[in-house]
């Protein structure tokens, strides 16, 4: 099966963590498409999404040494990601690395959905491409791969769409999990792949380590997604019409009673 | 000069205050500076201010303390405007005020406010006419009876009858409320003493009011009233969720009517125990919170098919429309209007006055930026009246919330 991935940044651990796992597994794709981290259409997105005073504050985060026992989880989650890393015998720190590594073509953009982009796509002719971030897909990119985009989700769908779904369902006091369904018109409203539940574990002391584990646990679902759709063993499930909730960004006054409750729930797991 | 600018023109000119308009300059000069540098909000930073919605709810009722010791009769101001200062006391807005000096009362437990709120009632109390109506406008001896500000001081009446036993309070709200229902058209809707001379969906504000006198008297007729009000105000509700009937004669369909219409279908309906007014607001007001989460914000006005109309904020109806998602987290159980009503009100603190003179501080302006077609230059008493139920609310849900999510209140 001729597999491709879409990536957001070379510096993507979500991307790297999917590329080296699908190469562990047998299915070397074919060509990784990644947006260029520095660009000026990138810089002016990021300032639209961000603000300009959370930009320059999140570019220097990311500038300057990580400062241990202050800084997220996210930050210094290099430790976390190396340790993964290493387990898989791959020493690569970002996607044009680890390209080289495997041999595979690297193609930088600025925008995944410019024509000469998508006509690079058909031309690669792919089975199926594996999305890890780079904005949002248009039709015509969708409708290349011919089993389609295969996107791997935080969260358990029908039920939980949108932004901070682990977060949701925590505060919803619902099972929290991941699924891997492929990607149309809506926001995640695709066909399920396949569905993972997700217990509360002993390590997972915050939010930001819980999400930082789903990544991985989502990594794992995609490539076992990616087996079973190369042995024609997956059932795809049509997601209800209506079906489930859109979730938004959720409210920090919130975001910490949802963190209450995973303390909750994890002491209960453990108990 | 068209006939609205020029009156606007005629107004200032009455009204103008040296000792008030050279700082109203400033606060525009500074609006400006902010509107250009300040942060959007995004989908990603919410980043709160600094400021609790405790401490941001004190400003607010410091603010309507200063507009109630403007007026000399007990009433609450109208509104500060930046060229003139504090104006004359509204009977409409002191009506629906009265709740909220009651409940804030209880949240501070300073007697203060409740005195405010008995001095305020026994001023609408001289202004009844002798059928049961109370007058429109500024209550100048030349206005006539207004079917929306009898609705919306029965509130008051009722707030104060509760807090105080004095039955007097309540035998004018019942006259209010029947003058209310001898004044209704047979197919609910008020056609005669209206804003302007004609109906408007909105008053559904009204219908609310009929309801709540009919818990507390016991009399069906104030319940029909409501459920008929009700039943002609949903027929104006159209396929995409948005009302018709708005009639304000050309202007603008600012989100304070749209958010009046929803308030008063949600409590009315709630009251009278009409599922399908419940259906139909939440429709509107799931619609407006997709619109808000997607935007970041929500315009000052929308016409009937839901496009925005004007490019600058109408702080009233964003305080309004966050009580609405507020009470809606309350009565669906659905949490994501409460955090959308969270990060509303974040935006609303964003524009208060912390620091600054009495008039200024606590206050919140009628339009974002100040100079915005919604109250021009303006910051009126209702925009902070809601801010205040809207502050008042989101503690009391977040406290339901958080002992409900609690190991104990599980």
């Amino acid at each position: 099966m001729r597999i491709m991935i879409l990536a957001s940044s070379l510096y993507s651990e979500r991307a790297l963590a999917v590329l080296v796992s699908l190469c562990s597994a047998g299915h070397k794709p074919v060509a990784c498409v990644c947006v260029k981290t520095i660009h000026l259409q990138n810089i002016r997105r990021k300032l639209a999404q961000y603000g300009w005073r959370d930009f320059l504050g999140y570019a220097w985060r990311r500038l300057r040494p990580p400062i241990a026992g202050k800084d997220s989880p996210s930050r210094t989650a290099s430790s976390l990601f190396a340790d993964w890393l290493k387990a898989h015998g791959v020493e690569v720190s970002n996607l044009s690395q680890a390209c080289r590594h495997y041999g595979i073509p690297l193609r930088l953009v600025s925008d995944v959905n410019q024509p000469a982009v998508l006509e690079f796509l058909r031309r690669s002719n792919p089975d199926l491409i594996v999305y890890t971030g780079g904005g949002i897909l248009r039709p015509p990119l969708l409708a290349i791969p011919r089993k389609g985009v295969l996107n791997g989700h935080a969260g358990l769908l029908p039920r939980y769409r949108g932004m901070n779904v682990v977060e949701w369902a925590l505060l919803e006091g619902n099972e929290i999990g991941v699924t891997v369904h492929f990607i149309d018109s809506g926001i995640d409203t695709g066909a399920i792949v396949l569905t993972k539940a997700v217990t509360p574990a002993i390590q997972d002391t915050s939010l930001s380590a819980l999400s930082q584990r789903i990544v991985y646990i989502t990594v794992d679902a995609l490539v076992e997604a990616v087996r079973q759709l190369a042995k024609e063993e997956a059932g795809e499930m049509r997601q209800p019409a209506g079906g489930g909730k859109q979730y938004f960004v959720m409210h920090e006054k919130l975001r910490s009673l949802a963190e209450q409750q995973l303390t909750d729930r994890r002491n209960r797991y453990s108990a | 000069m068209t006939g609205k600018k020029s009156g606007r023109f005629r107004r200032i000119a009455s009204e103008l205050n040296p000792l008030v308009w050279p700082l109203g300059a400033l606060v525009v000069l500074y609006d400006s500076v902010q509107l250009r540098w300040r942060q959007p909000p995004t989908p990603y930073s919410w980043a709160e201010i600094g400021v609790p919605t405790e401490q941001s709810l004190a400003f607010v009722m410091r603010w309507i303390a200063a507009a109630q010791d403007a007026s000399p009769d007990g009433g609450i101001s109208a509104y500060y405007s930046l060229y003139g200062g504090f104006g004359p006391s509204y009977p409409e807005t002191t009506g629906y005020l009265i709740p909220t000096l009651i409940d804030y009362g209880t949240v501070s437990q300073d007697p203060q406010w409740t005195e405010r709120a008995v001095r305020a009632t026994d001023w609408l109390m001289h202004l009844q006419f002798d059928q049961g109506a109370f007058p429109a406008g500024f209550a100048k001896s030349t206005d006539g009876p207004s079917v929306f500000n009898t609705g919306q001081i029965i509130f008051g009446l009722l707030g104060t009858y509760r807090l105080t036993g004095n039955s007097a309070y309540l035998q004018a709200a019942t006259r209010a409320g029947h003058w209310l229902v001898s004044a209704q058209s047979p197919d609910g809707c008020w056609r005669q003493h209206t804003y302007e001379g004609v109906p408007h969906v909105y008053y559904t504000m009204v219908a609310w009011a009929q309801a709540e006198l009919f818990q507390a008297t016991g009399d069906d007729c104030f319940q029909q009233s409501a459920a008929r009000n009700l039943e002609w105000a949903l027929s104006h509700q159209q396929p995409n969720g948005w009302f018709e009937g708005y009639n304000l004669g050309g202007r603008p369909i600012y989100l304070h009517f749209i958010a009046y219409t929803l308030q008063g279908v949600l409590e009315a309906g709630i009251r009278i125990g009409s599922d399908a007014a419940l259906q139909a607001m939440q429709q509107t007001a799931e619609k407006l919170l997709r619109m808000f989460e997607i935007k970041k914000r929500l315009m000052g006005a929308y016409s009937s098919a839901g496009k925005a109309t004007i490019g600058s904020a109408c702080l009233t109806g964003d305080a309004q429309i966050s009580i609405v998602w507020l009470r809606l987290a309350e009565l669906t159980g659905d949490l994501r209007f409460l955090n959308a009503s969270l990060k509303m009100n974040e935006l609303i603190k964003s524009g208060i006055w912390y620091r600054g003179p009495t008039g200024l501080l606590g206050g919140v302006k009628g339009s974002d930026p100040v100079w915005g077609r919604y109250l021009w230059l303006r910051y009126p008493c209702w925009a902070a009246k809601f801010t205040a139920d809207s502050f008042m609310l989101e503690l009391s849900s977040l406290a339901k919330c958080a002992a409900r999510l609690s190991p104990c209140g599980s």
